[in-house]
């Protein structure tokens, strides 16, 4: 296994990732919004109910939820082009012509597509916690649930 | 260099190529002739280790393809054009090409050396920044051929290098092939333009699924029917006839003014043919030397006849 011909696997998919606009969207807008829109929601129920925190916590377990279903969609977002894209633009033929082994092939593309995608959660994670964490808890400990069973769904 | 024994190829019940024995020589163009679905691109892909074979064996230089330690070492010998180009369209022709310089371990400068040489060459250096998505078909397949030549292959496999290109495209593909002829490599040219084989190969083959015959293009069209002499005269008569006739028994056709004499060995036979004709009262015109053509010689083999 020669980790450098995995690597120029990885990078050249991140190369295409960037011409990509619609990967660009599933990897950051769509894990910011959810980031951004889920404090402000809880903001506006905790004021309209003027309930306490405590009641609150339901509310964010509930929305937590949303980042697994997060973690299903943006892989299938990216794997579709990683993977899918070699086969229709037929670059795989010339790939497999190289002295490329298989496993290095396949463990290109599982990072290609595995490294945007944690990255990309975690960033939503992120901007999901500090709004929460300043609008109503006061404290670090959805934060550190995240960023602990992120990679375990991934994975 | 490319040492074939019996190479069989199966796609379930479907035999893709049969039996094939092969030998080609170190800087070698061998051109490789056949209907579309005869084998040609399986032969490729077998030998180019993309797929199995089903049986029989075949080494590339001093390596079985058979074996997949060697053929790692073939892969790095090996330069492929495939039938699809296969470039990422959404790099530009330079990532493209330096992507795949970097499986070969060459250098950044190296690369960025022959990238240059062949993107010159080729005329494509003032576009090397574009994205390979727009370009045109010609320029893809000129790229691609870069592609297959980044790492200085021995050998090149190129599957129908100038199918659907405009003419001047074709052209510089085939001046280009000329050049790396030239540079002594090793060229496996798979292709059914006839013209293109009759220019560019040193010895052709046919194949049908089984391949059908393998020889210099010359060997090939003298084989199918040997040389014609092909005489005008401005008038023709029996008696210029009768007396070739006497000469040639049965190997003389009349077309209007033109006699058609098969010969074994026009320049030991002609001048015979000519006195016997200037006895008999005729007065030559033309004399033309006539073979039949690599699109008889195929057609021939393709259909079986």
């Amino acid at each position: 296994m020669d980790f450098e011909n995995t690597w120029n696997v990885v990078s050249k998919d991140f190369a295409i990732f960037k011409q990509k606009r619609s990967i660009i969207y599933a990897l950051i807008i769509m894990p910011v919004a959810i980031g951004i829109a889920f404090p402000v929601i809880t903001f506006f129920i905790r004021n309209l109910s003027q309930s306490s925190y405590v009641a609150l916590l339901p509310v964010f377990t509930a929305l937590l939820f949303w980042f697994i279903i997060l973690a299903a969609i943006i892989p299938v977002a990216v794997a579709s082009y990683s993977i899918v894209g070699e086969k229709l633009e037929k670059t795989l033929e010339p790939l497999l012509a190289t002295p490329l082994t298989d496993g290095e092939i396949i463990l290109g593309k599982t990072l290609s597509v595995f490294i945007p995608c944690i990255l990309a959660t975690y960033l939503g994670a992120v901007v999901f916690m500090i709004g929460s964490d300043i609008i109503s808890f006061q404290n670090w400990v959805t934060f550190c649930i995240l960023i602990g069973l992120r990679p375990s769904i991934y994975l | 260099m490319i040492d074939a024994e019996n190479l069989t190829r199966k796609f379930d019940e479907i035999t893709a190529v049969d039996d094939l024995t092969l030998h080609i020589g170190e800087g070698e163009v061998f051109g490789f002739l056949g209907p579309n679905g005869a084998g040609k691109t399986t032969t490729v892909r077998m030998l180019a280790g993309l797929i199995s074979k089903t049986s029989g064996t075949a080494r590339i230089g001093e390596y079985d393809i058979g074996n997949s330690e060697d053929m790692q070492k073939i892969r790095r010998m090996i330069g492929l054009l495939p039938e699809n180009v296969g470039l990422y369209e959404a790099l530009s022709a330079y990532q493209n090409l330096d992507y795949y310089g970097r499986f070969y371990k060459i250098s950044k400068e190296q690369r960025q050396e022959r990238i240059e040489y062949f993107l010159k060459m080729l005329g494509l250096w003032d576009q090397k920044d574009l994205s390979a998505g727009k370009f045109s078909k010609g320029m893809k397949q000129k790229l691609a051929i870069a592609r297959a030549l980044i790492h200085d292959p021995k050998i090149l496999f190129l599957d129908e290098p100038t199918a659907n290109l405009d003419p001047e495209a074709a052209k510089t593909v085939r001046d280009f092939i000329l050049e790396l002829k030239r540079e002594n490599r090793t060229i496996f040219l798979n292709t059914h333009l006839l013209s293109e084989a009759e220019k560019l190969c040193d010895r052709v083959g046919i194949i049908k699924t089984k391949l059908l015959a393998v020889d210099t293009p010359e060997n090939l069209t003298q084989s199918l029917s040997g040389i014609k002499t092909v005489i005008q005269l401005e008038t023709i008569n029996d008696k210029i006839i009768m007396a070739v006739e006497k000469l040639k028994p049965g190997k003389v056709e009349v077309s209007n003014n033109k006699l058609i004499i098969n010969v074994a060995d026009p320049e030991l036979e002609n001048p015979d043919i000519l006195k016997v004709i200037e006895t008999a009262g005729g007065r030559v015109q033309l004399v033309n030397e006539v073979t039949s053509t690599l699109e008889e010689v195929y057609l021939k083999y393709v259909r079986g006849e």
